[in-house]
């Protein structure tokens, strides 16, 4: 598989995935256009709606047609997306900022919250999966009702306990705020350790339990046996020969639960104060901001779209049978 | 005629004393007996709860604001000095119905879609999936704050939102079940006899691709209370001073050094609720489709 045929596959690939973009524009659009009211209310926000207002009907009107709502909605949605694909995603009702300057500043908290978490998701899942594989029975059981629970068990609430046990009983960590683990690395990890748990609960269980599952599959195959008849080394029968073909599965669930982090940050972000992304989608969803709402849906698809797309890349790197065509 | 009605009779015993077996061979399985137990009480609490709860869930009492748990309010009180046990036993009739009524959403827009767009095929089904595609891949989350951004907070909202965001899945399962039945002789059949499209869709597809859409429904009630839960904990989906279990978490989020209780004891109705269905669901999916035993 040379680099260049990689090249071409991940283009087309985001060339495949325009559709997808299309569609979560137009409901993000119809969005706009479905809000009850004047639909000028969606675009200018109601402040400076009731400023218009109180220069009367005539006004609105101005205003209507220097957005160009008087035009016919196809043509508004065409240049709805001009301006998306210019990097205008308008500006905050709330704050007036230019709405990409807002997620700009917030995006490398939530960036840097969910990659330490996406990492310690993945470490702790494949560990434990192998783990309760490899060892039926006690082990194999806590894992598994661990996993069951971690499914079950909203992350906010967990969050909520840990910081009764950890931070208010305890005393040991701090109960919110944030820190950049990269300029302070001992406030910023104390400071990271219980959002990281509880917005890994999920991800980590749904791994855990993907391994466990395919690791037992694997585990049965002939090459393993044949691999320890060999006499190789336990620890490199079970990461180079089972745990790489257990790993296909496995890279899907982790795919997805990119989908869960991203959902997770925004209860997590409210429980600890860290002021993300996922804080700034709540207050502009009470507030009906929609330019910011409509930014971070956006943003969200272009996220899952590259997460799919670095799954589908990965698939071939454990598995050269697969072919990127 | 009496020994046709005595055959039918017969019949009916027979079907009824079937019927119980699959029941009891259902609950044979220690887990699901459990579950069945905890989502039992549950909604009885649910149905019963304003027999079961000691207090009204909006029953204000300043002087016992943020009380310890005791006798008299055995999970405590909140700032308002509302009985936080009652505020959960009524929190529960609302989080439940939110629940069930959203998954019912959800299946009335994704049954049809699924159906048409799996029978009829072509531009139908085109966009079906491409509009599902597009949903299932998105994080729900920020779709739900979409909707909810759109059409506001509330009760009814929070279930439209959740049925909305839910109704992918659905579609996407009845639309698979779909292809594969319009293809098997009993549907060949009926077409050759003559029978509409309609009349094969309602009376030959539907009631055959039921069963997975069965244990789907089960499962996305867990999620779709945890949705509401979520939503409303956020302060963006069931506003105070209605009780659902989201709200009840984020009322006691503010005092948890003083009375964490009231953040506490509503997650435990949370997770049983979710672990439950989740347990029966699996079940289900274990005793109608047999190969996938043991699979998970």
């Amino acid at each position: 598989m040379g680099s260049w045929r990689l090249l071409r596959y991940i283009v087309r690939r985001l060339f495949n995935s325009l559709p997808v973009f299309v569609i979560v524009s137009l409901l993000a659009f119809a969005g706009q256009q479905l809000v009850p009211g004047d639909p000028i209310l969606a675009i200018i926000g109601e402040g400076e709606f009731a400023e218009l207002a109180s220069g009367g009907q005539a006004a609105i009107e101005a205003k209507r047609h220097e957005l160009g709502l008087d035009r016919p909605v196809i043509i508004q949605y065409l240049s709805y997306m001009e301006r998306l694909a210019h990097g205008d995603f308008g500006r905050s009702f709330v704050t007036k900022e230019p709405v990409l300057r807002m997620i700009g500043d917030r995006l490398p908290i939530t960036l840097k919250l969910s990659l330490i978490t996406f990492t310690v998701n993945i470490g702790l899942g494949l560990v434990l999966g192998v783990v309760a594989a490899l060892r039926p029975g006690f082990t194999d059981f806590v894992a598994t009702t661990w996993s069951v629970l971690g499914v079950a068990t909203p992350n906010f609430w967990a969050a909520i306990l840990l910081i009764i046990v950890f931070s208010i009983k305890l005393g040991w960590l701090p109960t919110s705020g944030w820190v950049d683990p990269f300029t302070d690395p001992k406030s910023g990890i104390q400071h990271l350790i219980l959002p990281v748990i509880s917005l890994g609960l999920f991800g980590s269980a749904t791994i855990m339990r993907q391994t466990r599952s395919a690791m037992l599959e694997v585990l049965r195959q002939d090459y393993v046996t044949t691999a320890r008849a060999k006499g190789l080394k336990e620890s490199r029968v079970i990461i180079r020969h089972a745990l790489k073909n257990a790993m296909l599965p496995v890279m899907t669930i982790i795919g997805l639960s990119l989908a869960g982090l991203i959902a997770g940050s925004v209860l997590i972000e409210r429980v600890f104060a860290i002021p993300g992304v996922g804080r700034m989608a709540i207050d502009a969803t009470t507030f009906r901001d929609y330019p910011v709402i409509q930014a971070i849906v956006l943003m969200s698809t272009a996220a899952i779209v590259i997460a799919n797309l670095v799954t589908d890349v990965a698939y071939g790197y454990l598995d050269p049978r697969i072919q990127y065509q | 005629m009496a020994a046709e009605s005595a055959i039918d009779l017969g019949v009916q015993a027979q079907r009824a004393s079937s019927r119980i077996a699959a029941v009891r061979s259902f609950f044979l399985d220690p887990k699901a007996a459990v579950a069945g137990v905890i989502l039992g009480s549950l909604i009885i609490l649910a149905v019963f709860a304003p027999l079961i709860a000691p207090y009204g869930f909006n029953d204000q009492d300043p002087s016992a604001s943020l009380l310890q748990p005791s006798a008299d309010h055995p999970l405590g009180t909140d700032r308002l000095g509302r009985d936080i046990l009652s505020r959960i036993i009524y929190g529960a009739r609302i989080s439940l119905r939110v629940g069930f009524i959203a998954v019912g959403i959800a299946g009335a827009i994704g049954l049809p879609l699924g159906l048409v767009a799996g029978y009829f095929g072509r531009w139908p089904d085109e966009i079906l999936m491409r509009l599902t595609d597009a949903m299932i891949a998105f994080p729900n989350l920020i779709f739900l704050l979409g909707v909810v951004a759109v059409l506001g907070p509330g009760v009814t909202n929070v279930m439209i939102a959740i049925g909305i965001s839910s109704f992918p899945v659905y579609a996407r399962l009845i639309r698979a079940q779909t292809l594969s039945l319009k293809e098997r002789d009993f549907v060949l059949a009926a077409r050759a006899l003559g029978s509409s499209n309609r009349r094969i869709l309602a009376q030959h597809i539907l009631p055959n691709a039921f069963q997975p859409i069965i244990v789907q429904a089960s499962l996305a009630l867990g999620a779709a209370v945890l949705a509401e839960a979520s939503l409303s904990f956020l302060g963006i989906g069931i506003l105070p001073p209605t009780p659902t279990w989201g709200v009840i978490i984020a009322d006691g989020f503010p005092v948890i050094r003083k009375n964490p209780w009231i953040s506490i004891a509503p997650g435990f109705f949370i997770v049983a609720f979710v672990l439950s269905v989740n347990l029966l669901g699996d079940r289900l999916r274990d005793v109608l489709d047999p190969r996938l035993r043991g699979s998970r």
